[in-house]
């Protein structure tokens, strides 16, 4: 299996990519628009656009994991759940290894969900508080429907064990555990069903800087362990710094800058990025951005070394 | 050498739980001189909450304060009554809290929440109130006050919010800011401008802060001096920079190592 | 040391082993159990059937069982009654020491049907005639207000939950449907809620029980008032849920359900329906008086059970005049029983609601 941060082949050239998707990548997602109507008054009238998701392009390779940064906002936890199609596209293609799924119906859609699975941001409520952790990860198990109880038994345990949680805790509720556990809850419950992709949306955000090293450390162990790759949703470049090896930064709904991880620490072009940059190592504060006018002709430009700036 | 401002000697507070008694904080030492920030680190449940609490004398009474003192401004806050405590807080005394949507009503605009301190404190005319608010409001950096000031709290961003609760809490002048982990709900980018603008209220308005952390990047870049508590207990407290160059105990070495990598 | 492993228990072995610990509300379960088991074997326990009456015995005051007699010779029995008029012709009973009647067990007394199904002649206690055992009195036609009240309890009992049962699953899906998909099918839903809303509930029953044909079996006119019920009561439910509903549905854990490919039908009945639960519970319990004392308020009015046949409701209507009340108060013992009744579904209730609660502290009551 890949480590992360080997030397991988290079992504394909804009001009090279087909219409269909490309069987290297484990993700792919073409010129996503996710647009949501201003509805004012009693008629229920269409007052304005936000464009929450203006136009992305993304690759995934398998074993590559990607940071997606920006702040609050700027679009990324919409589009991390147009990929998993919690939401519908507004416009788009979206490709799982070389398969579009943009427009399958949720019915043909299940046998993929075994493959794509997210952790939440909030760990308070992204587990149904009446629920025992042994029926939260019971619940992500619906497609083993070969198996005995004995061998579900047994997989939650060995569940439980790999993200480091005691196996005594089967009949206890959300409520008991620290933030820092009931993530690993819900990590148990995304990893039920032997994903390929994990997206964390802002998964360690609300939690103590110790406990956000730990359980980067996890993830990265469980990677090797397990054949993942992740997708890495964040505000903090940080964080990201130690899992990621290609970045993607986002803003007002567009990528502005993707590069490998190095690049972007070393090397950071956007405007943007360079802000983000210095808000999370440095804590600079800088000037409020002025909201950028990106015209019909914005795309990225490799200006080397796969290193993609907005123009 | 001046008088610290806030002075905490030996507290220790403990609750009655069904397995038994917990402590949570055990001969708890802090001070935190006039126009310094002191930062107090530590993880979720080792009572730095509890510690912001107690000097505002906010606990409930379930928890027990079985000894100690907390000095400010030379009287203890342990032996006050309630109408004197009452009038410290606000005017003396100020909190930050981590989440300003809990923090503020949801049903009152922000700008007559912020007024309320000043009508509690002061006895200015309505105008006078209205044109301070919006003082308050540009001192803390946030644009267009009118607008800000007939808001509610849920319809402005997390970063402008937390800015209201800051002027909330400067509002009567205080000479002490406690702020309970201001930032960890914030992105970056408004956590460094947070950052900067307690750098201000130290500066320019001379109020000391004490900063309750779990963030050692925060406390390196803003802190005069730090504290690091564990379990109830200071297990080592001096200058930022001291601490942060030659760390003694185990624990901040780890706090470190997350930081620095 | 590694303690044994755990298996995962069901959601109600969790929630039984805590109303376990909750003694009232085992108490009060317990004495649900005992009215429902005394309703259900009625015929069995009371002497008389409900339909038997002696006119001599008209208002006789409840009886006191002796266990000694005069001359201190134990055995139970039950001395006879006779009764003179006094000035106001009204009758004042008194103690006939020259009749005795020993109490008797599994005696012979009026044929029933155990269970609907055997017939029989036993009763569990009673006396031989012409004596009589009134053990709480009797009515103005000289029935035994003991065996009126268990017979009573079958309906009074039973109509609540029944139509409860009813209205609250509709109620349920109802709103929870309404509540998750919104738009049109919300906006449908609620319209209907609405209308049924809109109809004064007790003059709906007043017409629907006219509008029936006049000799309708007392059987038929029980299925008919739960069907009135349970068609009046889903629609506040269903309101209240559908609002719940809309809120739940934004939660991040029914989210995290739609990423693992749970189906909406699975989400709503596992995630947003359980919910709602500690509201629910609690109007259920609330609801049931309500249609005990629905039904009584329709018996009263002659458009309920009738006569021979007794519910606790149309037993209190007999007690409406202040004459019965000052001069007979036996009369008044269904009342107790109503209120027994609604004060244990009501900590059941509250216990139940509690102990399906994860975050409820067992140490407060």
């Amino acid at each position: 299996m890949r480590g992360v941060g080997e030397k991988l082949p290079d992504p394909p050239h804009p001009e090279e990519r087909s219409d269909e998707g490309s069987p290297l990548m484990l993700l792919e997602i073409k010129n996503i628009k996710k647009y949501f109507p201003i509805q004012r008054g009693f008629f229920h009238k269409r007052q304005g656009l936000v464009k929450a998701v203006d136009g992305v392009d993304l690759q995934i390779a398998a074993g590559e994991n990607l940071g997606l940064v920006g702040e609050s906002g700027c679009g990324k936890t919409t589009l991390g759940r147009i990929i998993l199609r919690l939401l519908a596209p507004t416009a788009g293609e979206i490709f799982f290894e070389g398969r579009e799924i943009t427009r399958l119906p949720q019915r043909a859609m299940r046998p993929l969900r075994k493959d794509l699975q997210m952790v939440f941001q909030d760990p308070f409520s992204s587990l149904d508080p009446r629920f025992s952790v042994a029926r939260i990860i019971q619940e992500a198990m619906t497609f083993d429907l070969g198996k005995t109880r004995q061998q579900k038994l047994d997989r939650i345990r060995h569940l439980l064990s790999a993200v480091r949680l005691p196996a005594n805790i089967l009949n206890r509720f959300p409520h008991e555990f620290s933030g820092g556990e009931r993530q690993r809850i819900a990590l148990a419950r995304a990893l039920a069903m032997n994903p390929k992709l994990l997206i964390l949306d802002e998964a360690v955000s609300s939690l103590d800087v110790l406990i956000q090293a730990q359980l980067v450390d996890l993830l990265l162990e469980l990677q090797k362990k397990l054949a993942l790759t992740y997708l890495f949703i964040s505000h903090n470049l940080r964080v990201v710094k130690k899992i990621a090896s290609r970045i993607a930064v986002m803003y007002q709904g567009k990528i502005v800058e993707w590069a490998s991880a190095q690049e972007i620490f070393a090397q950071p072009l956007h405007p943007y990025t360079k802000m983000l940059l210095a808000a999370a190592m440095e804590y600079k504060a800088v000037k409020p951005f002025p909201l950028m006018d990106f015209s019909e002709h914005s795309h990225l430009v490799d200006r080397g070394h796969d290193h993609w700036v907005m123009s | 050498m001046s008088e610290p401002l806030l002075s905490i000697h030996d507290l220790t507070i403990s609750l009655q739980e069904e397995g038994g008694e917990r402590i949570l904080l055990k001969r708890f030492n802090l001070k935190v001189d006039p126009f310094k920030i002191v930062a107090l680190v530590g993880l979720s449940g080792s009572g730095k909450t509890t510690v912001a609490l107690s000097v505002l004398r906010l606990l409930s009474e379930v928890f027990e304060i079985e000894e100690g003192q907390i000095l400010f401004q030379k009287a203890n806050l342990l032996s006050l009554g309630p109408q004197e405590m009452r009038r410290l807080r606000g005017k003396a005394m100020g909190m930050v809290f981590q989440e300003p949507l809990n923090a503020f009503n949801p049903v009152f605009p922000v700008g007559f929440q912020i007024g309320e301190v000043l009508r509690v404190h002061t006895s200015l005319s309505y105008q006078k109130i209205r044109t301070r608010i919006i003082q308050l409001l540009e001192m803390v950096g946030i644009p267009d006050p009118p607008r800000v000031m007939q808001s509610f709290p849920h319809q402005l961003s997390g970063g402008l919010r937390q800015r209201a609760m800051i002027a909330q809490a400067i509002a009567a002048g205080p000479s002490l800011i406690i702020a309970d982990e201001p930032t960890s709900n914030l992105d970056v980018t408004l956590q460094a401008h947070i950052m900067d603008l307690f750098r201000h209220l130290k500066e320019t308005l001379k109020i000391s802060i004490l900063l309750i952390t779990h963030d050692l990047g925060v406390v390196s870049h803003l802190a005069d001096e730090v504290a690091v508590l564990s379990e109830g207990e200071i297990i080592e407290s001096g200058p930022t920079s001291e601490i942060l160059s030659h760390p003694r105990h185990p624990f901040t070495r780890e706090l470190l190592g997350t930081f620095l990598e | 040391m590694i303690k044994a492993q755990e298996k995962p228990l069901s959601q109600f072995t969790l929630a039984l082993r805590r109303v376990r610990k909750n003694r009232m509300a085992v108490g009060c379960g317990v004495v649900l159990f005992l009215l429902y088991t005394t309703a259900i074997f009625a015929d069995f326990l009371s002497p008389y059937s409900f339909k038997n009456e002696d006119r001599s015995y008209s208002f006789c005051p409840p009886m006191k069982i002796e266990i000694l007699d005069d001359n201190r010779k134990p055995g139970l029995f039950v001395y006879g009654y006779y009764f003179q008029f006094d000035e106001f012709h009204k009758r004042i009973y008194e103690i006939d020491k020259e009749k005795k009647y020993p109490l008797k067990f599994f005696v012979q007394g009026d044929s029933y049907k155990l269970l609907g199904l055997w017939k029989c002649h036993r009763h569990l206690f009673g006396v031989e005639a012409p004596g009589r055992i009134h053990l709480w009195g009797a009515d103005s036609r000289g029935r035994d207000l003991f065996s009126r009240i268990l017979y009573g309890g079958r309906i009074s009992l039973s109509i609540g939950v029944v139509a409860i049962l009813i209205s609250f699953s509709i109620g349920l899906w109802v709103g929870g449907i309404a509540g998750y998909y919104g738009g049109r099918i919300d906006n449908f839903l609620m319209r209907v809620c609405e209308m049924v809303m809109i109809v004064p509930g007790f003059y709906l029953m007043l017409a629907l029980r006219a509008a029936f044909p006049e000799n309708l079996s007392s059987l038929e006119v029980y299925l008919w008032l739960v069907l009135i019920f349970s068609f009046i009561g889903w629609a506040s439910l269903a309101r209240i849920i559908r609002g719940m509903s809309i809120s739940l549905k934004e939660r991040e854990y029914v989210l995290a359900a739609k990423s693992l490919g749970l189906s909406d039908f699975a989400i709503i009945i596992k995630h947003i329906l359980p919910h709602t639960l500690s509201y629910s519970i609690i109007a259920v319990m609330l609801s049931i008086p309500g249609y005990i004392l629905g039904e009584s308020a329709l018996s009263l009015l002659g458009l309920g059970i009738q006569d021979p046949y007794a519910s606790w409701g149309n037993l209190l209507s007999e007690a409406m005049g202040i004459l019965q009340i000052q001069f007979a108060p036996w009369i008044l013992l269904p009342g107790f029983f109503i209120f027994l009744t609604v004060i244990c579904f009501n900590v059941v209730g509250d216990a139940l609601r509690d102990c399906l609660d994860p975050m409820f502290k067992e140490g407060k009551l």
